[in-house]
């Protein structure tokens, strides 16, 4: 059909971000995870570890494995490709030495694609990305052969299937022939023995009938090409057309009455958002405008202010969410209203005496005449308990977000688990670990506002965050196989601290060494990897 | 005739779009008076790739910016060993030809 028209067609398709990636290949990827883990009897820990995965401030928890999910569309793609690989490697960890050159070459592998699809995400590129890029695929074609009993369709399987029927065949024919002269320990060995022959012999001929022939792999290798030809893939992905089908169809089907001439109704309704849009944005010229031509008759700054350097970009100090409502029923087991109440209502005694200890100790530190705060004076401090907090970050474009971060302490979030978000928390200047560049991931387990008042007798706000700290293992250097840091959490003595909330810098995301979820039955809470593939800005920060 | 009409309508767009064969972009005047650089992304609303084949004429499952073959499909190209680009005029040649040796030369481009 194309062969007519007069232009060069190699031109005209784009690569399209959604199909080719999201949905195409990140799909193709989960089913080769779901294999190797089932083969390596991991699958039951791969999907504790899945349904463990915390909150971040755009990422809802997820409920259900994957197994159990119908459908998964292209958000859900995307959103599980920010933690899959931090799952990946926490549910590979240990193992045989026969199992580990598969898990290591599962994780490179795994982590290659996601490397390769962060890399394609970026709004902007140069020669280093491009060459980044390039690095991951090669290293993910590789790596790819440890998937490759995955990739084993119908064809492969039943010839597998020929094979071991022919094998038992002779298995019980050698079985009869020995039945006089073979012991029962002799037996037995010789049994297991050809049971692990068959099944290596399958395994072979799935893996020699298998390939990775299939057209999405082979157009990522365009990528860098188109990239250098058009720029960056974002803008040809038919995810905003997707979105489109709502606002253009859906809306103006709903305005509608629903009845056969509908399709006038709907081209009437888009006519008149078009108008009010169009005039909305030639409104905003005209004020531009304006503006532009009385800037221009004001009188210019002079060589001195020209001079003088610019001031760092300031950033909006961490702002609490609402203070919790509890007096109007929702949750009648506390009303706080000052510090000894908070005290009472802390159920488990460590945050107790944590609360306690360290809030002294913090307002100690950080007053103006490091006055000691006697237990009564403590007591009587008028307090009030936040759920969440606001804090701005810069994006990977150098843009603004805000980004939020709960803490319900022991409370439910949504019917569901309580919610306590993972925070970046900043260290003294002269600490560094390895790749966190000086921050620390901390859980949050309570926030809280305390007033005290001075010896001039002006009252102080301290605006303070209880959390779970941990420190790095390695130093905080990266892991050589997941390029993941871990960390650990502090030593009891240490491990939860009372902290000024203007140390927070942002949303942190880990993924637990075992499953933590109720759901899932118990786990150890002490290990973590810092997921540095939860967003472009953590990628940057935390990857190198 | 729907063909037909298609036909006339895409030569009709493309004609007067006018891509460079260099780049492939076009410039269009702006409604603010600038121009801008445009390039033309076809088949945005198509899911997935039968349709892409399909409206290039070609195989099922087979590259259509370059002419690598079915089963060399999983393998690693480097980016300075990339299989030849498709040259869409030279399968219309072809194609119109209509020989044996046409055919076959067609079908070895999986082409149809």
């Amino acid at each position: 059909m194309l062969r007519h028209i007069p232009c060069i067609i190699s031109y005209l398709p784009k690569p399209d971000f959604l199909h080719s990636i999201q949905i195409g290949r990140l799909d193709h990827r989960q089913k080769w995870i779901f294999h190797i883990m089932k083969t390596h009897e991991r699958l039951d820990n791969y999907n504790a570890i899945l349904l463990s995965v915390p909150a971040y401030h755009d990422l809802t928890p997820k409920n259900k494995s994957y197994e159990e999910g119908s459908q998964w569309s292209g958000k859900k793609m995307k959103e599980m490709s920010r933690y899959l690989l931090g799952v990946v490697t926490q549910s590979l960890r240990g193992g045989s030495p026969a199992q580990r050159p598969i898990f290591n070459h599962a994780i490179e592998c795994t982590r290659a694609l996601s490397e390769f699809y962060m890399y394609a995400r970026y709004k902007s590129h140069d020669d280093a990305t491009l060459s980044y890029m390039e690095d991951a695929l090669s290293r993910f074609h590789t790596f790819k052969d440890v998937f490759l009993l995955g990739r084993a369709g119908k064809k492969a399987k039943g010839k597998a299937n020929a094979l071991r029927i022919e094998l038992v065949k002779k298995r019980t024919v050698d079985e009869e022939t020995n039945a006089e002269t073979w012991m029962p320990s002799k037996k037995r060995r010789e049994m297991n023995a050809w049971w692990d022959n068959i099944s290596h012999d399958i395994d072979v001929s799935k893996e020699f009938d298998a390939d990775f022939n299939f057209l999405k792999i082979h157009l990522m290798s365009h990528w860098v090409e188109q990239i250098r030809r058009y720029g960056a893939l974002q803008q040809y992905s038919a995810e905003r057309h997707e979105q489109a089908h709502k606002t253009n169809l859906k809306d103006s089907w709903n305005a509608s009455n629903h009845n056969l001439n509908y399709l006038p109704q709907e081209i009437t309704f888009q006519r008149r958002i078009l108008c009010l849009e169009v005039r909305e944005l030639n409104l905003q010229a005209l004020a531009q405008r304006r503006e532009n031509s009385a800037a221009a008759c004001k009188v210019l700054p002079s060589g001195a202010d020209l001079a003088a350097p610019m001031r760092p970009q300031s950033y909006a100090k961490p702002e609490f969410m609402g203070p919790q409502h509890r007096s109007e029923g929702k949750h009648p087991d506390a009303i706080i209203k000052d510090f000894k109440a908070l005290l009472d209502n802390t159920h488990d005694a460590t945050h107790r005496v944590a609360i306690y200890s360290r809030t002294r100790e913090c307002i100690k530190h950080k007053s103006r005449n490091k006055t000691y705060i006697s237990d009564e004076q403590l007591h009587a401090i008028e307090l009030c308990i936040y759920h969440g907090i606001k804090v701005q970050v810069e994006g990977l474009d150098g843009e603004r977000i805000t980004q939020m971060c709960r803490c319900t302490g022991s409370q439910s979030w949504r019917s569901g688990d309580q919610r306590n978000d993972w925070v970046w928390g900043t260290q003294c200047p002269g600490r560094c670990y390895g790749v966190l560049n000086g921050r620390l991931s901390w859980q949050l387990q309570q926030l809280f506002n305390i007033k005290l008042q001075n010896e001039d007798g002006a009252f102080v706000e301290y605006w303070l965050a209880l959390a779970l700290t941990t420190i790095p293992e390695n130093s905080g250097n990266l892991d050589l196989v997941s390029k993941f840091v871990q960390v650990r959490k502090a030593p009891a003595a240490i491990a939860l601290q009372v902290f000024r909330v203007g140390n927070i810098v942002g949303c942190a995301h880990v993924i637990p060494e075992m499953a933590t979820s109720c759901k899932t039955g118990d786990g150890r809470k002490e290990r973590w990897i810092v997921n540095s593939h939860i967003d472009l800005a953590t990628w940057n920060d935390v990857y190198n | 005739m729907l063909i037909k009409v298609f036909r006339q309508l895409l030569q009709l767009l493309t004609f007067k779009l006018n891509p460079s064969a260099d780049s492939g972009y076009y410039d269009v005047l702006c409604a603010v008076g600038n121009f801008r650089r445009c390039t033309t992304v076809f088949a945005a609303w198509l899911a997935d790739c039968p349709e892409y084949s399909d409206l290039h004429h070609l195989k099922q499952h087979v590259c259509f910016w370059c002419e690598c073959p079915k089963n060399k499909l999983g393998e690693y190209v480097p980016p300075d060993k990339q299989h030849p680009w498709r040259d869409h005029n030279l399968y219309h040649t072809i194609s119109d030809a209509d020989t044996k040796a046409a055919n076959a030369k067609l079908s070895s481009c999986h082409g149809h």
